[in-house]
């Protein structure tokens, strides 16, 4: 066997006296593709930020990392420098921020070859639209022109794939790269990832939470928890029969669609219900200003046309990429966005009505996406529960009825005397979950409440929303991008694009027998356990 | 449509500003033909000059006929000195605008530099001289810098003249020195102030993403800041310059005094004491367009540094 390309020895990060990467050891070969997996806070992107020596500052890292039988953490920043985005790159989770706003996408895509091939400015201009054509960006020209505002996420994420290829690099350390699209544009976008890393020769170190987006590209994988490495081997014999209790945690919260698309729901429709929510004709248009005076007014569909009831009892799943409208239409349902025309009822009241906000929102409650971002950091988790009880003027001991919310959401006695920011992901939606129920509402909905979530806290926190369904007897309405999770929690299910309802029916049908070439493109875009999905590299 | 919509906004907020100038200067107690005439004169007198001047017209009346000037550049006539109040004006700008601005230049020379250098050494030693030094200079008022300003470098060194402008005819060189002492003086507290902004906005770039993405493509953490950095860190920094700009120019007014110094701010002043209303209705008004235009620049100039500006 010819030597590694890259190896990590006794890699340590430690932060004071924290340890935040623990003795981990491995290698990668010349053209091997290896994924990193572990739940947030296992020390996945600081790994890799310490084999590129791009550690924040306050962390120090130990042990070696040999690239190319050299040495790189004993190495000075200078030699660090002739090494990064020429013989190691790395490609980063959010291309929006992690590209620079005010520089053109061509410029950035050039600056690598500049620094490190020595080319002239109008050669490496060239060389980057090049590379943007080869990654499947269209009018490369055009886009090397743009800034990245200009561009559509997929097309970020692609111009910092190419930038990443530039130097035709040995290491491309690819942190999550996939995380912040939508399904269909994933595909895509590993993809290219995985040709590009093939046709370069290069060896790929993909980190993600989501198991079958390693298996679908990597061959390789490393299971790291809490900083050390819990287990390594091939994916194929990893997945199938894993060593470790870990591993085979993290496998089970992989939702069963990623298994087989054929899996029956778990949940029926219900039958023979009352609506409680009515949508009839909904629309929702938004006007754009004009750049220049000659563009002629652009205006936006948001929700275009919509009628769709919930049942009373039913958990009704709205999927739909971003730009779909299901937020648009989950706010319309509460009242915080006034639809341009069309009916909404809940329960008998007019909800595009403004006088009767009070009496919907003791109806009708949302959970939002980002549970750090829709609490409040400086109150008490007590007060978060409570303040719709107070804004609602509803009487009642508020306190008992705080402890006894947060006791129904699984979080211990004392959560309330505490500040939002000292609790976990999954535990701060739980209190966003404790909030919207304060009232007592029949309505309850979830707007992509998982989606910032690790996979076993999902299952979890899915599990969580059944059990409170049932005990608080209500109708919920779950929106979110990814299919898998609504089949888990759904009885029914809208597929939404563009603003329309494209298809709707009970989870079993629409899942199991898609009657719109859309819904079966959602579908077939699920990264698969089996690795199946992409197809064999190009 | 951007550059059209922030013209407009600026000519709305002209006319706003001279409609607020000359209510508030209707508003104040003093009648210019009282004043014109002093204590002594008979009721009968002071009405004649009133209808003579047009001040018993009905204020929307006289507020047409004062615009419609302004807008021809002519700002009426002072009642105290019987002269026209538009070439006073001009004449008194010729000191006012170089001193601001030499005070602005003096200002981005001392803070971005300070600024950058003390965001490099984030909490290391030369951050905490520049953040001791920056109190230092916010909690010294300008007058004060002024005053000892002038005994050290006109009246111990005699370098720079104590007081007064010779007039750019006399000798641009002299008038230049003669400016030199109160534009440090107001560049002291604004360099503070903008240093701790650069600083600040510097720190808030060097830990965006993009920072990061620089450095793994193999640039140093210079050279990071200086291609990729410096131009976002500019984008929260022009808006403060804009408004420092505005606190600078009104900040002349009390510095002018100290340095008997032939300026807008002295003219208001005096106008004030010697209560001659459209004296000052003039200088308050030519201030309000002078700020109103600088922040269109401000505005104007987002569009060069952010791609993103006129997209909204």
């Amino acid at each position: 066997m010819t030597a590694p390309l890259i190896e990590v020895e006794d890699l340590s990060v430690l932060a004071g006296s924290t340890v935040i990467v623990d003795r981990a050891s491995f290698s990668l070969a010349t053209g091997s593709r290896t994924g990193l997996i572990g739940e947030s806070g296992s020390g996945k992107t600081i790994t890799a930020l310490a084999m590129l020596g791009l550690l924040p500052d306050g962390l120090r890292a130990t042990g070696t990392v040999t690239l190319n039988g050299k040495d790189l953490l004993s190495r000075s920043e200078r030699d660090l420098v002739e090494l990064r985005g020429n013989a190691m790159s790395m490609i980063f989770q959010e291309p929006m921020t992690a590209l620079n706003p005010v520089m053109r996408i061509g410029r950035q895509i050039a600056e690598p070859l500049r620094m490190h091939q020595d080319m002239s400015r109008p050669d490496a201009f060239a060389l980057a639209v090049e590379l943007l054509g080869s990654v499947g960006i269209d009018e490369p020209e055009r886009r090397a022109r743009a800034f990245p505002h200009e561009l559509s996420g997929g097309q970020r994420q692609r111009a910092m794939i190419a930038m990443a290829l530039s130097c035709g690099p040995d290491l491309v350390v690819a942190d999550e790269p996939t995380t912040a699209l939508d399904v269909t544009i994933q595909a895509q976008v590993l993809r290219v990832l995985r040709d590009q890393i093939v046709a370069n020769d290069a060896a790929l170190l993909l980190i993600t939470h989501d198991l079958p987006v390693v298996a679908s590209v990597a061959a390789d994988v490393i299971v790291l928890k809490d900083g050390a490495i819990v287990e390594q081997g091939p994916a194929s014999q990893l997945f199938s029969a894993p060593a470790e209790d870990y591993t085979r945690q993290l496998l089970d919260a992989v939702p069963p669609m990623s298994r087989s698309l054929s899996v029956p729901p778990k949940h029926l429709p219900v039958t023979g219900a009352e609506p409680v929510v009515e949508m009839r004709d909904v629309r929702k248009t938004y006007r754009l200003r004009h750049r220049k005076l000659r563009d002629p007014i652009h205006v936006i569909h948001a929700v275009d046309g919509v009628s769709l009831d919930v049942l009373k009892g039913e958990t009704l799943g709205i999927v739909g990429e971003s730009g779909s409208g299901k937020s648009t239409l989950a706010r319309i349902m509460l009242g915080l966005i006034r639809p341009t025309s069309g009916q909404v009822v809940v329960e008998g009241i007019d909800v595009t009505a403004r006088k009767n906000l009070r009496p919907v929102r003791e109806i009708a409650q949302i959970v939002f996406q980002d549970p750090m971002g829709s609490l409040d950091p400086r109150m008490l988790v007590r007060d978060v529960v409570a303040e719709p009880l107070r804004a609602l003027g509803i009487a009642g001991d508020h306190r008992a009825r705080v402890t006894e919310l947060l006791e129904a959401v699984s979080l211990p006695a004392d959560t309330g005397d505490r500040y939002p920011h000292e609790f976990s992901g999954g535990q701060r939606q739980r209190i966003a979950i404790a909030r919207a129920l304060a009232p007592g509402p029949d309505l309850l909905i979830a707007d992509e409440p998982v989606s910032a979530l690790d996979m076993s806290v999902q299952t979890i926190t899915l599990d969580l929303l059944d059990q409170l369904k049932a005990d608080f007897d209500l109708t919920m309405v779950f929106i979110s991008h990814d299919l898998s999770v609504v089949h888990e929690i759904s009885d029914r299910v809208v597929v939404m694009q563009r603003g329309r309802v494209v298809e709707t029916g009970p989870v079993g049908e629409v899942f199991g027998s898609p009657q719109q070439q859309y819904t079966r493109d959602l579908l077939a875009a699920i990264p698969r356990l089996d690795g199946s999905f992409l197809g064999p590299a190009a | 449509m951007y550059v059209i919509r922030r013209v407009g906004v600026f000519a709305f907020s002209v006319f706003a500003a001279s409609v607020l100038v000359f209510t508030v200067m209707s508003i104040l107690p003093g009648d210019p033909a009282q004043v014109m005439l002093g204590t002594q004169a008979t009721p009968e007198a002071v009405d004649a000059l009133r209808t003579e001047l047009g001040l018993d017209r009905s204020l929307p009346v006289q507020y047409l006929d004062w615009a419609s000037g302004a807008v021809r550049g002519d700002l009426g006539t002072s009642p105290f000195s019987g002269q026209d109040i538009t070439p006073q004006i001009i004449d008194r700008l010729k000191v006012t605008i170089p001193l601001a601005v030499m005070a602005m230049a003096l200002t981005i020379l001392i803070s971005f530099p300070l600024g950058v250098y003390a965001a490099a050494r984030h909490r290391r030693f030369g951050d905490n001289v520049v953040s001791i030094v920056s109190q230092l200079g916010l909690a010294v008022p300008a007058f004060w810098a002024g005053l000892l300003l002038v005994t050290v470098f006109a009246v111990g060194y005699r370098w720079f003249p104590a007081s007064g402008f010779p007039g750019w005819d006399v000798s641009v060189w002299q008038s230049l020195k003669s400016l030199f002492l109160p534009s440090v003086s107001l560049a002291i507290v604004q360099s503070a102030i903008i240093t701790r902004y650069v600083r600040s906005a510097v720190l808030e770039t060097l830990r965006e993403d993009y920072i990061r993405t620089a450095r793994s493509k193999g640039l140093t953490r210079s050279a990071a800041l200086w291609r990729h950095g410096l131009r976002n860190a500019a984008i929260p920094v022009l808006t403060i310059l804009g408004l420092q700009f505005a606190a600078l120019t009104a900040g002349t007014v009390v510095i002018e005094s100290v340095f008997v110094l032939p300026g807008l701010g002295k003219m208001l002043l005096d106008g004030i004491t010697r209560r001659d209303l459209p004296l000052v209705q003039g200088g308050a008004f030519t201030i309000a367009v002078l700020i109103l235009g600088l922040n269109l620049a401000v505005d104007l100039t987002y569009r060069l540094i952010d791609p993103r500006v006129s997209e909204q």
